[in-house]
């Protein structure tokens, strides 16, 4: 499939649509081969582990009782990437709330994010 | 014959037109203030095409406006508007030391998320060498208290990751870089972008940036980690102007 790019000369204020050929188009097609979702997808998904593990670390300070449910919950987050192998299954965790009129709009929903309280 | 004696009575009003006037024959004595005061006033900023009269020299020349007024600031440029989906948005012929690239909800094709990447360059190539690019932030999300620091060196820089195909844009913000056009000195930025994560959360993002080239650039390209393409929002470029 042809590709495209904008090309905006700034000093004449002309935008064009222009095809990318040649070398560029070789330089895109190999950073679309070398993208791996996989990895991308496990990347965010630790990055949204590691802020809710930044979030629940202050359990951790030496005049606070970590409660059970906490520590169970922490203890889940970081099982996630051995009880979460594969690719659908890195989609059902990065699933968000696509309800634009939802507070949570925008959020995780797999219920592996939710922080307990009891 | 002609008549060298005239009496000022024996010429009726508006008899003598141009072609009895002899050239460059008004001078400041014959003109009175009222050849400026007696016209209408212009009650508001110029515009850039509205033209002064003024010796060049000792030469008559009109001058447009837009040459000497002052505009310190953000001086508008040029605007790339997502009108199709395209892989690479490019702004060339730049000969500014000082620009910003706003980001107006700007969105992609992917959905699961993919990053949004910067390179630099001149009519020759874009500098896409290891470790040209280093760059850290701060991040925080919107909607919660967690946070935290990136940085990164590589052949191009990472402006901001995760952004999705969600409907409406998933970023906004500016990218400043000093020097750009400038041979003599490095090249030196500052961002601040507000996004949306594919994979969950808003977030808030500021930060700076290195670039490792002394070369004057005349050109900037944004472009897509996965090959994917943009599909919505506004790129526009300013010149941040001393004068």
């Amino acid at each position: 499939m042809a590709k495209y790019k904008f090309l905006n000369n700034a000093k004449t204020g002309v935008v064009e649509r222009v095809e990318i050929t040649g070398d560029e188009l070789k330089e895109l097609e190999a950073r679309e081969t070398a993208w791996d979702s996989k990895a991308n997808k496990l990347k965010e998904i630790k990055f949204n582990r590691l802020l809710k593990l930044q979030a629940t670390d202050w359990y951790s300070n030496s005049d606070v009782t970590m409660p059970s449910y906490i520590k169970t919950w922490r203890q889940t987050l970081r099982d996630i990437t051995k009880n979460f192998t594969t690719e659908s299954q890195y989609d059902e965790l990065l699933v968000v709330d696509t309800d634009k009129t939802s507070k949570t709009f925008g959020q995780l929903t797999h219920s592996i994010w939710t922080q307990p309280t009891s | 014959m002609s008549k060298t004696t005239i009496p000022t009575g024996g010429i009726t009003a508006d008899a003598i037109n141009g072609t009895l006037i002899a050239d460059d024959a008004v001078s400041e004595e014959h003109l009175d203030a009222t050849a400026l005061t007696g016209n209408a006033a212009l009650a508001e900023t110029p515009a850039d095409t509205d033209e002064i009269l003024v010796s060049d020299g000792g030469t008559l020349k009109r001058l447009d406006f837009s040459h000497i007024k002052s505009s310190p600031g953000y001086s508008f440029l040029s605007r790339t508007l997502i009108s199709s989906n395209v892989a690479t948005v490019e702004f060339t012929g730049i000969s500014a030391s000082n620009i910003r690239v706003v980001f107006q909800a700007v969105g992609t094709d992917d959905g699961s998320g993919t990053n949004i990447r910067v390179q630099l360059g001149d009519s020759s190539t874009y500098r896409s060498n290891a470790d040209t690019y280093k760059s850290a932030h701060q991040y925080n999300q919107l909607d919660s208290a967690s946070g935290g620091n990136e940085q990164e060196s590589s052949t191009s820089m990472r402006l901001v990751d995760n952004i999705g195909n969600t409907g409406g844009g998933s970023l906004g913000g500016y990218l400043d870089i000093f020097g750009f056009s400038d041979s003599s000195t490095y090249m030196w930025g500052n961002f601040a972008l507000a996004h949306q994560r594919k994979a969950g959360g808003y977030y808030s993002k500021k930060g700076g940036c290195w670039f490792n080239m002394d070369f004057a650039a005349d050109r900037i390209k944004f472009f897509l980690s996965d090959g994917g393409d943009f599909t919505q929002g506004e790129f526009l470029l300013y010149e941040y102007k001393e004068a």
